[in-house]
């Protein structure tokens, strides 16, 4: 039988509503740094199980509703 | 098939003075005998198996597929908006220009013919409220065509002459009336406005190509607009998709810096663009890109540091000003560039300077700030025997001459 593949994930954010109020790199510094300007450097990778996690408090933790998850079907 | 018969210049500030061409009025075009109508949806369907077969793509930079476009608005229910955008962002762009002071008709049709396919029931002009003689052009073509028995329902919108207004998305935005910015869109390779009903939005160079092509055949597509820069003058060619830069600019001597497609582009070497013909297609093979169709050889006496300097700050003034990585990243690239350009920095500045270069890629909602870096990354390469004299503070340009249009820039917000 073959294994239920798991869900892929991979931050997301829309910079054209990011106000650069940083609380998402609070609640997930290894995940999210921030650039000399002050705006998130977000992965563009898929997320580690850690990360995953980090990212999604980071997602409830944006005011601005700047950021979101998107799920990637597994391939392969 | 050409559109023009002869070059058509402007001056280099404005787009006042022009020479060349007489402007068409509607009783010389009106003898083309272009048909904007489809008797039937088999004759419709004809036409764009014909403008698919001519490989016509959008000329306002992107090249977009025109009649994959078209086609993906016709799913979309009836009575929807087609956009003629003629707000020509890059300044050193001359080519919208030409095609509305001296051919507006033959733009109004391509616009009545994509109305006609996707059933549309609103058109748009869409154009930079600084563009006086093609505003004017414009307006007479309208009123031409009232007295001669043939009026058009065309609204004509008009907004500051910003460098973002002309991109697809804000166009859209600002004919749904709303604020003029680029919006984000999770997938770029979907053309933006379609659902219910549409919004299309077309570069004019590209509804003039759709006249032409309904006339003249799949011939028709295969030659593009070039605008060519001056110190004085901007020259607006047409070019066949065979013929080479070289022969196209064939009194460029030596192998001078060339600014290749727009200013969100690249900085080559005449001798790399020489031999390269000028289809957008052929390009996007070797990985280049046609872009706005701007070729600017830089003259002896400007320095290409301080020239890319100016571009880098006029690009940064053009921000929308929503994502952080572009307004306020560019903006402190640029500040750092004029000071590498004006002034010796010490080598950590200059590696600052690098490292933040590469922190603006991919991260704004539109390509602009990825575009302005393009052209930074692309000198800093090409340039570099300047580079090093920049930093030891021996750059030759006594004065460097100013040379590529950069607009005075317009108060912002
Ligand atoms: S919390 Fe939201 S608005 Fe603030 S920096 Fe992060 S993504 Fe941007
Ligand atoms: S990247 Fe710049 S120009 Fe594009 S949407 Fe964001 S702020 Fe506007």
């Amino acid at each position: 039988m073959k294994k239920r593949a798991p869900n892929l994930e991979v931050l997301r954010i829309d910079p054209t509503i990011c106000a650069g109020v940083a609380m998402c790199a609070r609640v997930a510094p290894n995940t999210i740094t921030l650039d000399p300007w002050g705006f998130p450097i977000i992965p563009t990778d898929v997320l580690t199980e850690n990360m995953a996690k980090e990212a999604h408090k980071a997602v409830r933790a944006c005011p601005k509703n700047a950021l979101f998850i998107e799920t990637r079907e597994f391939e392969g | 098939m050409k559109i023009f018969s002869q070059d058509i210049v402007f001056g280099s500030a404005n787009h006042e003075l022009s020479l060349g061409e007489t402007r068409e009025n509607f009783s010389t075009h009106s003898k083309l005998n272009i048909v904007t109508t489809f008797g039937s949806n088999a004759q419709a369907e004809e036409f764009l198996t014909l403008l698919e077969t001519s490989g016509l793509t959008g000329h306002g930079g992107a090249h977009f597929p025109v009649a994959r476009k078209i086609r993906s608005a016709m799913q979309s229910p009836a009575g929807g908006t087609v956009v003629a955008n003629a707000a020509e962002g890059e300044p050193g762009s001359a080519k919208d220009a030409a095609l509305w002071q001296f051919r507006p008709h033959l733009v109004i049709d391509g616009l009545l013919i994509v109305a006609q396919l996707i059933q549309a029931k609103r058109l748009v002009i869409w154009i930079h409220n600084d563009e006086r003689a093609s505003h004017r052009s414009i307006v007479e073509a309208i009123k031409e065509r009232e007295l001669a028995g043939s009026p058009i329902h065309v609204e004509i919108l008009t907004m500051p002459p910003r460098y973002i207004s002309g991109e697809n998305s804000s166009v859209i935005a600002g004919v749904r009336g709303e604020a003029i910015a680029p919006r984000y869109r999770l997938d770029k390779a979907r053309p933006w406005g379609l659902g219910n009903p549409s919004i299309l939005s077309h570069n004019s160079e590209t509804l003039a190509r759709i006249a032409m092509v309904r006339k003249y055949g799949v011939e028709a597509a295969r030659s593009h607009l070039l605008t060519l820069l001056g110190l004085d003058r901007r020259t607006v060619t047409e070019a066949a998709s065979s013929d080479t830069y070289g022969q196209v600019l064939s009194k460029t001597s030596g192998n001078p810096p060339t600014l290749f497609g727009g200013y969100g582009a690249t900085w080559m070497p005449w001798d790399s663009i020489k031999n390269l013909q000028c289809d957008p297609a052929t390009l996007r093979a070797t990985g280049l890109s046609f872009g706005a169709g701007i070729i600017g050889v830089l003259p002896v006496g400007s320095c290409p540091i301080v020239e890319t300097g100016r571009v880098l700050t006029w690009m940064a003034g053009q921000s929308a000003r929503q994502c952080g990585p572009c307004f306020r990243g560019l903006a402190d690239i640029a500040q750092r560039w004029n000071d590498f350009a004006t002034k010796a920095i010490s080598a950590d500045d200059y590696h600052t300077m690098l490292i933040r270069i590469g922190l603006i890629p991919g991260r704004g909602g539109c390509a602009h700030p990825d575009g302005t870096i393009r052209l930074a990354r692309s000198a800093l390469t090409l340039f570099s025997d300047e580079v090093e004299k920049h930093l030891e503070g021996k750059c030759e340009y006594e004065h460097s001459l100013d040379f590529l249009p950069v607009p005075l820039e317009v108060a912002t917000s």
